[in-house]
């Protein structure tokens, strides 16, 4: 070991060096800007403290609480932070928020803060680990220009107006918005498209939309990270919930309402660990499980949340679907479906039947291969309707769906209406269904018929209050889309959506982006033209003819997106470095981790941005040297999220209206600490973060959009002809307009971070308060007449299991699993969230680091034990990646696990230069193993496509399907 | 006498740790900035202190397969075996509401209440050259507050008891709980 890292190690390691003497040092390299702040708070009692005195508590004079929005996982919880004099001491959940105390423990709205801030909410261990994300050590401290090659970890400081006018000068020539990038193929848009945004996590999208959607004109205004989350999930849903008038989906979330529920599956979701919210699903499900609730967990993998279930049940990854259709074959077999609900044609047959939603089960389906509307739902115009009416089979014969009260016949079989032969979904669902026997279900899932048959007989005695869930684990395969449809075709028969006990879309939030002043409004703003660097929800052959045509039709180079509505993070850098469908000149990132969070993506990534020729202008917004800033050729500094303003949303799990208000807690408005002085709206209040070289993401972008000369910041940026100088004048328009949309003031808001609706609003009568209250489809016709980039052919309307497979729909275990015995999955620790958490010392003293999981009669067999290092291989990882062995019960043979979090290569796990000085870093966040370079690489009839496999209906990336071989290494 | 104490409901408990964070946060306990030591490559806990942790324990054999999470921290004894162990007195337990304290002016660090404690809950700091453990938050109790850890508890697992019934100590204790009949936790549980 080096002397100066010990040097390092001892000053890290510094009992002193708690978060009060970080603010010494970065007071002193603030040059004294927080000096004054550091005064250290009396101990309690000399009795009773140990070698740090407790923290002053939320009742103490001088100690003040203000409520803002979490963002150390995805979860948005509601926090309540403690400061003093300056200084953040403690993070607790903002008693108003629902999801932070239950509807039985939740103070009224009009309860003062005073009173409100004596029972803090609840919070999970990343929320409480926020003050040491402001108070790292390791943050960068001022904007970095790259002094030696990209990479090389070589920077030179320099001021915010230099970034801004050598960034501006070199995008300024890429704002052409008529020049095409390519004139064969003029559908791909203007040159201006080849600057590309990517945030990995933005709850500002609105506010960055402004910058380079109406204000610089690029279409990939916005590439962020769902993708690598759960898109599939999102899509399925919204496929489900389409609106065939407006063209898109209705709903793209749904939570059970767990309290009243009965019987709740979950699939690849673990409420206890990854899903999020974790502190209302946790509170809820435990809730749940006190009053007699039965939850089952589908995983591979013996999760937390399987730990306290009624039924763990170890699924072979990635076939989850075949269980959910083995039980839906025992459902439609048995009878033990609602088909009353189901036959309900229209709204106002559901209204009469007291159902708030309706189905497609009884609409006719053109079933002839070779009519023109084949595969297509039969239209009322085929017998003298309306064309945009559907129509159902009733009293023996075809009706037309109207607004009269219409009960279809689900099973009339096959029936000619106008020259064409029709079936209802229903009777192709079924017939789908039960095309695969209870026996090949089981052997494609890996489970009993027993077993299937009895949670199917278990779900559907709970009747409506019984529920399925999915999130990532269900659909982070090549599958996604058909996995999270056909356990949404559980809740479709069982007829549990708005029910109490049932599937809920949730409260949703007070809106904020327009009352006073329409937010994305913007005077002499322009609309992006083109197609998308990563195809995100275009059509090959119907969006791009040109190209279409100049490259020969089917297969296209790359995978075509159509309805990937929420995007597609890993196929960017791949395009980019392929060029396909053209290049791009600059790309600036924003709390990205592209190589890190991505499977199968370092390698590709690292080539490509190295490559000054192919990427002329690399920008990186970051608060950490991380995996992506370290190939930069500027890293702008921005702020915590614990140091900035946004409107951040609610997720389904809560049933109740909110809408959370995200805030600095801590820094200085007008130069005064925050928390000294009473919150003003009307001041300026310029914000100075901790480190007072660093600058809010929003401020970034304006100073940004200001030396570019873009329309959207400056003076007249709003249509009534207001500024925009400062972040907080574009929250401050958003806070106006959701005070007058609510009726309460800007300064309750902010007293209170958001407008909340009281607990004892869930529910009306048997029903959810706020309901879905409309179609749900089990046949998608989108899907059944859009054709797949890579084959050409159509994809399928129906929920049904296939395995996962290469983008030439190759099964990847037929081509790999000889080689490469084990399948690879991975999971999220409870106390961790996504790339950012191993920089918290108080969450990886918890587990320091993390395993190569393997079953144990697996591990017997090779001979591997406890504590062994092995290396995991790939067929696109040669060198694989090593890690220490645990081997566990708790997992299905034939499966290998790894948690995320862990195996930073960045992240101030080692050290980079600025001026020739050595900065600090801390090589315990670099501990572990990170198995995402290592994934499975997609391949096309053989050819490497230099990026992950993802399905391709919903845009999500495979985690989950990857083959590898186990070695000691 | 009142005695403080806690009531743990076994089948809620959901091995989230917020509890072990909410702890370290409010009181400060060391290290408080990065935790690991390398020692020949190998990432090493150093010496650190949690005056409240969850226990993990699992078993069976796949599928058939079991793990179970309890919070734990110092339990407030009726008997405290800490205090009858400690040479210089420097250990006392509140007349007024049963709460163990040690005096960091009056430990010597001899460690004897690290050894004499059934439960974990006195931990020796290298630093100082003292014994620490959980102070119920008297800080915050003496405010009319509830300590850092059942405020934040997600799955409403621990649950502060202002007014411990004495008769109850120790029930319901999971399997490895020492014996409550030792030093009388002002502890009871809940069945999973």
């Amino acid at each position: 070991m080096a002397a100066s890292h010990k040097g390092d190690l001892c000053k890290i390691l510094n009992p002193d060096m708690n978060r009060r003497r970080f603010l010494l040092i970065s007071g002193t390299l603030a040059a004294g800007a927080t000096i004054g702040n550091l005064v250290k708070p009396a101990p309690a009692s000399a009795l009773v403290t140990g070698q740090n005195p407790p923290d002053p508590t939320e009742v103490d004079a001088g100690v003040q609480v203000i409520m803002s929005v979490c963002q150390n996982c995805h979860s948005r919880c509601g926090i309540m932070a403690r400061v003093k004099d300056g200084v953040l001491l403690k993070i607790d959940g903002n008693p108003y928020h629902p999801n932070n105390l239950g509807e039985d423990e939740r103070p009224s709205y009009n309860t003062p803060v005073e009173e409100a801030k004596k029972r803090p909410g609840r919070l999970c261990a990343k929320g409480q680990a926020g003050v040491q994300v402001v108070y790292d050590p390791y943050r960068i401290k001022q904007p970095l220009k790259r002094v030696g090659p990209r990479g090389s970890g070589q920077w030179k400081a320099i001021t915010w107006e230099q970034a801004f006018e050598e960034i501006a000068a070199k995008l300024k020539p890429l704002r052409d918005l008529t020049t095409p990038i390519d004139p064969s193929a003029p559908e791909l848009g203007p040159i201006a498209n080849q600057v590309l945004y990517s945030p990995g996590r933005t709850i500002e999208g609105g506010f960055t939309d402004r910058i380079w959607g109406s204000g610089f004109g690029t279409i990939n205004k916005r590439e962020d990270h769902t993708s690598i989350c759960e898109t599939s999930h999102h899509v399925a849903n919204e496929l489900m919930t389409w609106d065939e008038k407006a063209n898109r989906g209705r709903k793209n979330h749904f939570k059970p309402d767990i309290l009243e529920a009965k019987y709740i599956l979950l699939f690849g979701s673990s409420f206890l660990e990854a899903n999020f919210p974790l502190v209302a699903l946790g509170r809820k499900l435990m809730e749940f499980r006190a009053k007699g609730g039965k939850y089952v967990v589908v995983d591979p993998r013996f999760s937390n949340t399987a730990a306290l279930a009624h039924r763990w049940v170890p699924v072979k990854p990635g076939s989850d679907a075949a269980l959910a259709l083995g039980m839906a074959r025992w459902m439609l077999e048995n009878k033990k479906y609602d088909a009353r609900y189901l036959a309900n044609a229209n709204q106002a047959a559901a209204k009469a039947a007291g159902e708030p939603t309706w189905t497609d089960a009884a609409r006719l389906v053109v079933v002839d291969p070779h009519h023109a509307e084949a595969r297509r739902y039969l239209r009322a115009d085929a017998l003298g309707g309306k064309k945009e009416h559907y129509v159902a089979w009733s009293g023996g014969g075809p009706k037309e769906i109207g607004d009269a009260a219409l009960v279809g016949e689900l099973e009339p079989g096959e029936v000619t209406v106008a020259g064409r032969r029709c079936k209802t979904v229903f009777q192709l669902m079924k017939e789908r269904v039960l095309s695969r026997s209870l026996a090949q279900y089981a052997e494609d899932c890996g489970l009993s018929v027993d077993l299937i048959v009895t949670l199917a007989s278990e779900f559907a005695a709970a009747g409506k209050q019984a529920v399925t869930n999915a999130y990532r684990g269900l659909v982070q395969h090549t599958n996604g889309v058909y996995n999270q449809l056909s356990v949404n075709l559980l809740n479709t028969l069982a007829g549990n959506y708005d029910w109490r006990g049932g599937n809920a879309s949730g409260g949703g939030g007070y809106p904020e982006g327009s009352g006073v002043t329409p937010l994305g409004a913007v005077p002499g703003g322009v609309s992006p033209k083109g197609i998308r660097l990563n195809r995100a929800v275009k059509n090959y052959e119907k969006d791009a003819p040109n190209l279409f045509k100049r490259d020969g039709g089917y297969p296209a180079r790359r995978p075509w997106f159509p309805y990937a509505t929420h995007g597609n993070y890993q196929e960017v850098i791949p395009s980019a470095a392929e060029g396909y469908p053209y290049p791009i000149k600059a790309l600036i990132t924003y709390w990205n981790a592209w190589p890190y969070s991505t499977p199968a993506l370092r390698k590709t990534f690292e080539a490509y941005v190295k490559d000054e020729k192919k990427l002329p202008l690399f920008v990186a917004i970051s608060l950490n040297m991380g995996e992506v800033a370290a190939f930069a050729d500027y890293v702008l500094p921005d702020t915590t999220y614990l140091e900035k303003w946004a409107f951040p949303g609610m997720t389904p799990t809560i049933l109740t209206k909110a809408t959370p208000f995200q805030q600095p807690v801590v820094g200085k408005l007008d130069g005064k600490d925050i928390g000294t002085v009473p919150f003003n709206p009307d001041a300026p209040n310029v914000y100075t973060p901790v480190l007072p070289n660093t600058k809010t993401v929003g401020d970034i972008h304006i100073g940004l959009a200001k030396a570019l000369g873009l329309p959207g910041v400056g003076d007249k940026a709003f249509p009534d002809g207001s500024p925009l100088h400062t972040y907080w004048d574009y929250y401050k328009k958003g806070l106006q307009n959701l005070s007058k949309n609510t009726g309460k003031s800007i300064r309750e808001i902010v007293a209170k971070g958001g407008v909340f609706e009281d607990a004892g609003n869930e529910y009306d009568g048997k029903y959810l308060k706020y309901k879905y209250g409309n179609l749900i489809h089990i046949y998608i016709e989108q899907l059944a007449t859009t054709k797949d980039s890579m084959t050409g052919q159509y994809f399928d309307g129906l929920p049904h299991y296939e395995p996962p497979k290469f983008a030439d729909n190759t099964p990847i275990a037929a081509v790999d699993e000889r080689e490469y015995p084990f399948q690879l999955i991975t999971y999220k620790l409870a106390w961790h969230a996504q790339a950012r958490t191993a920089t918290l010392p108080w969450l990886m003293i918890i587990q320091p680091e993390n395993f190569v999981e393997v079953n144990a009669s697996d591990a017997r067999r090779l001979g591997i034990r406890d504590g062994d290092r092995v290396r995991l291989i790939s067929p696109t990882s040669p060198e694989g990646a090593v890690g220490k062995a645990k081997v566990t019960e708790g997992l299905r043979p034939g499966v290998i696990a790894v948690s995320h979090h862990f195996g930073h290569w960045e992240l101030q796990s080692k050290p980079h230069i600025v001026d020739g000085v050595p900065q600090g870093y801390d090589p315990s966040r670099g501990t572990g193993i990170q198995i995402n370079p290592i994934l499975r690489r997609d391949q096309f009839k053989g050819r490497d496509l230099n990026g992950p496999m993802q399905d391709k209906v919903g845009g999500s990336v495979s985690f989950h399907d990857s083959r590898v071989k186990l070695v000691k290494a | 006498m009142t005695q403080r104490g806690w009531l743990i409901d076994l089948g809620r408990c959901i091995g989230c740790h917020s509890c072990t964070v909410a702890c370290k946060s409010a009181q400060n306990t060391a290290p408080a900035n990065s935790p690991l030591l390398f020692k020949g490559g190998n990432p090493q806990l150093p010496l650190h202190l949690s005056y409240r942790w969850v226990i993990v324990r699992e078993g069976g054999t796949y599928p058939n397969v079991w793990r179970t999470f309890v919070t734990s921290a110092c339990n407030h004894c009726q008997t405290p075996a800490c205090m009858n162990s400690c040479p210089v007195n420097a250990i006392s337990k509140r007349a007024s509401d049963g709460i163990v304290l040690i005096d960091q002016e009056r430990c010597i660090g001899c460690r004897y209440c690290v050894w004499a404690c059934p439960y974990g809950a006195p931990q020796w700091n290298d630093a100082t050259k003292k014994v620490e453990k959980c102070t119920m938050c008297v800080e915050r109790i003496d405010k009319g507050l509830q300590p850092a850890c059942a405020t934040t508890c997600v799955g409403k697992a621990l649950t502060y008891v202002a007014d411990f019934d004495a008769t109850q100590s120790g029930e319901n204790a999971p399997e490895g709980f020492s014996d409550p009949a030792l030093t009388r936790p002002s502890t009871r549980f809940l069945k999973k």
